[in-house]
């Protein structure tokens, strides 16, 4: 079965492993035992029954009700398989929301509708990291509607906020599609079966639209990319991160620029004709100048940009001093001018020179040697990159051009 | 439980392993004999052109079964396999979370130390336990085996992080995407051999394999890899529900995996 990975996004405390673990439940897709053993830690903190802690199992996260790190749980919803990625919604734990939402095709974003809740810098933060993960489709849950008293006008409230929010950011980005649902994460409303609370709701239950969302084309009919891992037994091992390569294929290698041809391809072992996103093969070629870890084996024709200076928007966990890029397999330290910093209150950009953690930006990047790298309107593969200080992740990016 | 496509796991689990080889110097697999550590090697044996080139541990407390113990010497020799076994102490009366925390760990830690081993596969999976969902791929363990699980390394995309404090180690977790119906599905594709203690004898069979003083068998009738995959498609109840030391207290996995264990 092939499974849709999700990520779920959105402040702290606005329901996120609530919802989790209510899906898991809905859809019967978890042991009673591990029910039971959710509700007996419910019961031992004296509260009532939290299907979060169905995810959140460490003591730390449970006794203080708070998401410290991402996990996954499956569920399986007529005959289609999702993977939900909890993660936390903490501002100071952003790197592990980052580790779980890298994964992802497809965004949940929960967002509260309840008085003192609402819409926080942080809900239009995971926004704009979302689509700079590459997800261009998102559900919105308003959630906790029950406690306005499912009331249509805090719905739309939030509803045309964050949409002419996201229309503002997908006009530098690239077009996002959203739906919005209100919900009960807690109660399960919307979830599965449309409620009847909400009965002016005229749109699907939130599963539904992920069913609908999962199956669009997800680009994998880009041109070839191979990130080089290294040198490997009789040739080259490599992940393949875009299209298809095949054997007696004609391609090049980057940054060097030298053609080859692909004499054998090794898969888990066997002689196979062709791999594909996602494979890592072993190339067999008949001459290997110039590769090392990091190389980008590409198509002959439509094949990735070569250079050191480029435009990116990037995303700042710490102020690194000495940073470094990380992109396909290649690294290179990179000094990183700062141009505007992204407001998330409007969505605009303004003219800014110092950055500060957790701010969003353009800025002008200089590696110390070339890159082989493409515009993220172009290819997300290839145009998106971590940030590291020495070896502490320090964020993420993606090449605008 | 959800069935996924075995090409993809198989697929992920080579690059992991593959990086893990290329990034550190000296690496050693855990192996308990089990269908997950067996199924690991099975894709080792794959990834790296039919031989597995690391050192492979067993660590020992010497009450494993009698046919876990015959198995192990089978299969080592069929494989051409360069096992360390490791000799762990084991008291009668100690049991469970000191058992595997105290014991098994002390025995890890000596032949790491010994061996100078800088990186450790361990076939942990995600669905096995919601503690180990919470596991990185290359997951850093500092000079006292301590998972600082508070603080773990960002890991975005296929790019993982070969940090390693001083003194310290990684553990590499190549199965981690992988279900439990996964690896009878691909035992199954790839004829991997497995212990026999798997498959039902008198109504009851070993759904989840430790040593003779804390597993316990479930009941089942599944005779063959058919009847275990037909078994699981339909089960509601937990993998290692007959684990001992899972049991003991909450929050004892936690516990057990911030000292070290395995």
């Amino acid at each position: 079965m092939q499974i849709h990975r999700i990520a779920l996004l959105g402040d702290k405390d606005h329901g996120k492993s609530t919802f989790v673990g209510n899906m898991l439940m809905l859809t019967k897709s978890i042991s009673d035992a591990r029910i039971e053993e959710a509700k007996r830690a419910s019961r031992e903190l004296g509260r009532p029954f939290e299907p979060g802690f169905l995810l959140d199992s460490f003591s730390e996260e449970r006794e203080d009700a708070m998401t410290i790190d991402t996990t996954r749980a499956q569920i399986q919803y007529k005959g289609m398989g999702f993977e939900l990625i909890d993660v936390p919604g903490h501002e100071e734990l952003i790197s592990n929301m980052l580790t779980g939402a890298s994964n992802a095709s497809l965004g949940v974003l929960i967002v509260s509708a309840k008085k003192g809740e609402g819409i926080s810098e942080q809900t239009k933060r995971h926004i704009v990291l979302s689509i700079m993960l590459g997800m261009d489709r998102l559900v919105v849950g308003v959630n906790k509607i029950d406690t306005v008293g499912y009331s249509k006008g805090a719905f739309d409230a939030i509803k045309d906020e964050l949409s002419s929010f996201i229309e503002n950011i997908g006009r530098s980005l690239g077009n996002v599609d959203a739906s919005f649902v209100p919900i009960s994460a807690y109660n399960g409303d919307n979830l599965i079966k449309l409620s009847k609370n909400t009965r002016w709701y005229k749109g699907k239950p939130l599963v539904q639209i992920l069913k609908n969302y999962a199956v669009q084309k997800d680009g994998s009919a880009r041109g070839l990319r191979a990130a080089v891992q290294g040198a490997f037994e009789n040739g080259i091992a490599c992940k393949i991160i875009s299209g298809e390569i095949k054997v007696n294929q004609k391609v090049v290698a980057l940054p060097s620029g030298r053609y080859m041809k692909i004499e054998k391809i090794i898969k888990a072992g066997h002689d196979v004709k062709s791999a594909s996103r996602g494979d890592s093969p072993i190339l067999v070629l008949g001459d290997y100048t110039g590769i090392e870890r990091g190389t980008i084996i590409s198509a002959e024709n439509g094949r990735p940009k070569v250079g050191s200076n480029v435009k990116a928007l990037i995303f700042l966990v710490d102020i690194p001093r000495n940073p470094s890029i990380r992109i396909g397999l290649q690294e290179a330290n990179s000094s990183i001018i700062i141009d505007q910093e992204l407001d998330l209150k409007s969505g605009n950009l303004a003219k800014c020179t110092k950055a500060k953690a957790l701010g969003i930006y353009t800025a002008n990047l200089k590696a110390d040697k070339k890159v082989v790298y493409e515009a993220f309107r172009d290819n997300p593969e290839l145009a998106r990159f971590s940030i590291y200080d020495g070896r502490e992740f320090a964020g993420l990016g993606i090449i605008l051009g | 439980m959800i069935e996924q496509n075995l090409d993809q796991l198989e697929e992920k689990s080579i690059y992991i392993m593959r990086e893990a080889k290329m990034k550190f110097k000296n690496i050693a697999a855990l192996w308990s004999m089990g269908k997950d550590s067996t199924t690991m090697l099975a894709i080792a044996r794959k990834a790296f052109m039919g031989k597995v080139p690391f050192p492979i541990i067993h660590i020992d407390n010497g009450i494993d079964f009698p046919e876990t113990y015959k198995f192990r010497e089978e299969l080592a020799k069929k494989w051409h396999l360069d096992l360390i076994v490791a000799k762990s102490e084991i008291k009668p009366e100690i049991s469970g979370f000191s058992c595997c925390g105290a014991n098994k760990t002390i025995a890890l830690k000596k032949v790491m130390k010994e061996k100078g081993f800088d990186a450790l596969i361990v076939s942990i999976r995600r669905d096995e336990h919601s503690i180990r969902a919470k596991e990185r791929y290359i997951s850093p363990r500092d000079k006292n085996f301590k998972w600082d699980y508070k603080n773990q390394p960002a890991e975005l995309w296929d790019d993982y992080s070969s940090k390693i404090d001083n003194g310290g180690h990684v553990r590499i977790h190549p199965l981690l995407d992988w279900n439990e119906i996964d690896i009878w599905n691909y035992i199954k594709r790839e004829h991997i051999p497995v212990n026999p203690l798997y498959f039902s004898r008198n109504g009851y069979r070993y759904r989840s394999l430790g040593c003779t003083h804390c597993t316990v068998p479930i009941k089942s009738n599944a005779k063959d890899l058919n009847a275990i995959i037909k078994e699981l498609k339909t089960t509601n109840i937990e993998e290692r529900s007959g684990r001992e030391q899972d049991k003991e207290k909450e929050y004892i996995m936690q516990r057990l995996r911030a000292l070290g264990y395995m």
